[in-house]
């Protein structure tokens, strides 16, 4: 194999190559990256975790098709530090990389290319088109809920549906759940609910940018996103994710509007004085304000307020910072919209009727 | 201050036996069967002979070593008497084991004369009280302290007095931070770095860009900084229990009724404890003493019997038993007391707190085996052999 290509294109794509790279991978060869090279004009650079797999395509001067693995964080790192604009590599029959840049030289062990497991093919496909920055808003508002618990793995994910034209994106950790939906924007008879897993999405996000569309594809086992130059198929969560409509509160008691920044901005002061043992804030609504505070025997406490609009019953009710901050964090909306009914049921934070986040409380001390 | 007393068990046996006294003393098992060294003496050190050492090679190293069995009673007697010799000195006693304990001593009488002079009559106390030497580390925090007490060993004084901390730690070598594991270490070094000095060079965004998390508390260890109180009774960090067969066995069906008597044990202990579990650690020795632990932590805490002994199985279906396994543990951790936060999902956790609530009451009047888990039967009954040795 010989080629010469963009010194760029090339550290690029293998940035995102390296990053899906497991780091105590039983498969040595799973931390190299394939270079293939068929009789098309192209460089194909592929990595795997064998959970999620990407593939970039890269134009380049072909010299001699061929196959080779070559490590792929050091090739990441010899491309960022070369000087020049064009890097030639060859691969040498004993399966060693050598690469040249400028006046570099570089000769990198490899390893076959034949034993490398290759992207599944997705077979019997739907597909969407996007557009990217609308499918990263979606993962980014719903991501951060997905649970990090492995004895739940159905909830390792977000749950993708598309149904009646509409997608909608859930992630939750059994304490709170995001869901948020875009309208009218696929074919309204594809129907599609899948699991992503979270190392696809926190990929995804990374990749996702500007306005062009990405094509997702969808198989019985697997899901793919295809843009220009790569390809990311991913397997699925296999099991089935819990009733989620059924914690969503229907009604509540009270309705309060919140300027989110604001708001995010007094969790955030009072959260303070929160540590991992003892992270619970009192929410203490009365007349015109929003009182919060914390308490713990080990830092201190804290007391702050704003004003709301509110003229409903003194009612106090606890919840964890981190979920709460984690919503308005995620969300670029100028005001949210936050409904409670007990202080033991769940309160919701809701933006229109395209955001929904509930949030379990704590039980007050 | 932190009072650590100096190969306890095998002075403990010198002291009884004259005839030992500057001889080669290996307590534990006896050579022959099998089990480890609990504690060497100073003489048997130089041979190369370590606590937790298999016998057998503690045998190889030392042939002409006194061999003797553990005499638990004997050392705890000792022990009671040491500390409440130590309570005499300060309020504020912290027993970390059989053999060690911190003292609060800020403000003491003990303190007037300096505080060498307090180790000094500490040492003394010890040793009018039981006839032992004890090695003594006095620092302003518990974490320095326990390092200054192991840099003069045996019958060592060591003090560091506040504002000297760095000056303290900057020869040392980064094993020597305590808390700091072989792995970690072995991490450490990979970056080039040996001593706390080199560690102490760094700022602390350098060390948790460095290390990650870890990084934090490289910082403040490499500082000699902690803020750790002296606290008369710990509470648990973890609460496990394990077996170690008499006759080695590779029955599966019989290590899962073993492993479910072992997690009732600890979910009683935990209930008791009124602690909650979010990590379950799984440890089985195989009888070439190569010895795994497996673990898995969740996000809803648990002290419940039958969740206890699901995740303990989940962790043993993955464990290939391709040879004879001579000790099966479970260890419960990352404990916590009751958590308030409210679950979206309905479980079943909340229905089965009465059971369990139920299940103890029963226990405590008919006895821990008066009800079990169906799982903890064992079935083949011609499996159950001699008794097996259950440990804490």
């Amino acid at each position: 194999m010989h080629c010469i290509c963009d010194r760029i294109a090339l550290n690029e794509a293998l940035q995102v190559l390296q990053s899906i790279i497991g780091t105590n991978s039983t498969l040595p060869i799973l931390t190299n990256v394939l270079m293939e090279i068929t009789e098309t004009k192209e460089l194909a650079l592929t990595s795997t975790n064998l959970e999620v797999g990407i593939q970039f395509k890269l134009e380049a001067e072909i010299i001699e098709p061929g196959i080779c693995t070559l490590p792929c964080k050091k090739m990441f790192e010899i491309t960022r530090e070369l000087i020049g604009d064009k890097v030639e590599i060859e691969i040498s029959s004993d399966n060693i990389g050598i690469i040249k840049c400028a006046n570099g030289v570089y000769r990198l062990m490899g390893m076959a290319g034949d034993e490398f497991p290759r992207l599944p093919r997705l077979s019997k496909i739907n597909s969407i088109k996007i557009n990217e920055n609308t499918l990263k808003s979606l993962l980014k508002k719903t991501a951060y809920a997905i649970s990090s618990d492995e004895t739940r793995y159905v909830l390792n994910g977000v749950y993708f549906i598309i149904s009646k034209g509409d997608i909608v994106v859930v992630a939750t950790d059994g304490r709170r759940l995001a869901m948020v939906s875009k309208k009218e924007i696929a074919d309204p008879s594809l129907e599609v609910d899948i699991i992503i897993p979270a190392k696809t999405v926190n990929e995804l996000m990374r990749v996702l940018s500007g306005d062009d569309p990405i094509e997702m594809l969808f198989s019985e086992t697997q899901v793919g996103f295809q843009r220009e130059n790569m390809l990311m198929v991913s397997r699925l969560i296999e099991g089935k994710f819990p009733k989620y409509e059924q914690v969503i509160p229907k009604s509540s008691r009270e309705k309060v509007n919140l300027d989110r920044e604001e708001f995010l901005s007094l969790v955030r002061r009072v959260a303070l004085m929160t540590n991992a043992k003892s992270s619970q804030l009192r929410f203490r609504f009365h007349d015109g304000c929003l009182t919060v505070t914390a308490s713990n025997p080990e830092i201190g406490e804290a007391k702050d307020d704003m004003g709301i609009e509110y003229k409903g019953d003194d009612f106090s009710i606890a919840f964890n910072p981190v979920y709460m901050q984690d919503a308005l964090k995620a969300l670029d909306d100028e005001k949210v919209t936050l409904e409670l009914s007990e202080p033991t049921l769940p309160g919701v934070i809701k933006v229109d009727d395209t955001f929904t986040y509930v949030i379990m409380p704590m039980k007050l001390k | 201050m932190h009072v650590d007393m100096d190969a306890f068990f095998a002075s403990v046996e010198q002291l009884r036996y004259p005839q030992y006294r500057g001889k080669p003393v290996i307590v534990g098992a006896l050579p022959g069967r099998r089990g480890v060294v609990s504690a060497a003496s100073y003489e048997a050190r130089k041979y190369g002979v370590h606590s937790a050492m298999p016998i057998s090679t503690a045998y190889s190293l030392c042939p002409k070593g006194i061999f003797l069995p553990v005499d638990g009673k004997t050392y705890r007697e000792v022990s009671s008497k040491i500390f409440s010799t130590l309570q005499a000195f300060s309020p504020l006693v912290e027993i970390a084991s059989i053999d060690e304990a911190y003292l609060d001593i800020t403000g003491c009488p003990v303190v007037r004369d300096g505080l060498h002079n307090a180790g000094v009559a500490v040492k003394k106390a010890i040793y009018d009280a039981v006839l032992l030497t004890a090695s003594v580390g006095i620092a302003p925090n518990k974490f320095l302290a326990k390092i200054a007490s192991d840099t003069q060993k045996p019958d060592g004084l060591t003090v560091v007095p506040a504002g000297e901390e760095l000056v303290f730690l900057k020869p040392l070598t980064v094993e020597k931070l305590f808390g700091v594991g072989k792995k970690t270490v072995q991490f450490i070094h990979d970056r080039g770095i040996t001593t706390v000095g080199q560690l102490q060079k760094y700022e602390r965004d350098q060390l948790v860009a460095m290390f990650g998390s870890l990084g934090d508390s490289l910082y403040f260890y490499s500082r000699g900084q902690d803020s750790s109180e002296v606290c008369d009774e710990a509470p648990p960090k973890s609460i496990g229990k394990e077996t170690t067969f008499q006759e080695y066995l590779q029955d599966a069906e019989y290590l899962q009724a073993v492993l479910a008597q072992l997690s009732e044990d600890v979910g009683i202990r935990l209930r008791r404890n009124s602690m909650y579990a979010s990590r379950v650690t799984l440890k089985i020795r195989f009888d070439s003493f190569e010895t795994i632990t497996r673990s898995i932590s969740f996000q809803t805490p648990v002290n419940q019997d039958h969740i206890l002994y699901s995740y303990a199985r989940e962790l043993l279906d993955a464990v290939p038993l391709h040879k004879k396994v001579r000790l099966i543990g479970i260890t419960a951790s990352n404990l916590s007391e009751v958590s308030r936060q409210l679950e979206l999902f309905e479980t079943d956790l909340i229905n089965t707190q009465k059971l369990y609530f139920s299940l103890d009451k029963i226990r405590s009047r008919f006895g821990e085996k008066s009800i079990t888990l169906g799982a903890s039967v064992v079935k083949n009954k011609k499996n159950k052999k001699k008794q097996d040795f259950e440990s804490i």
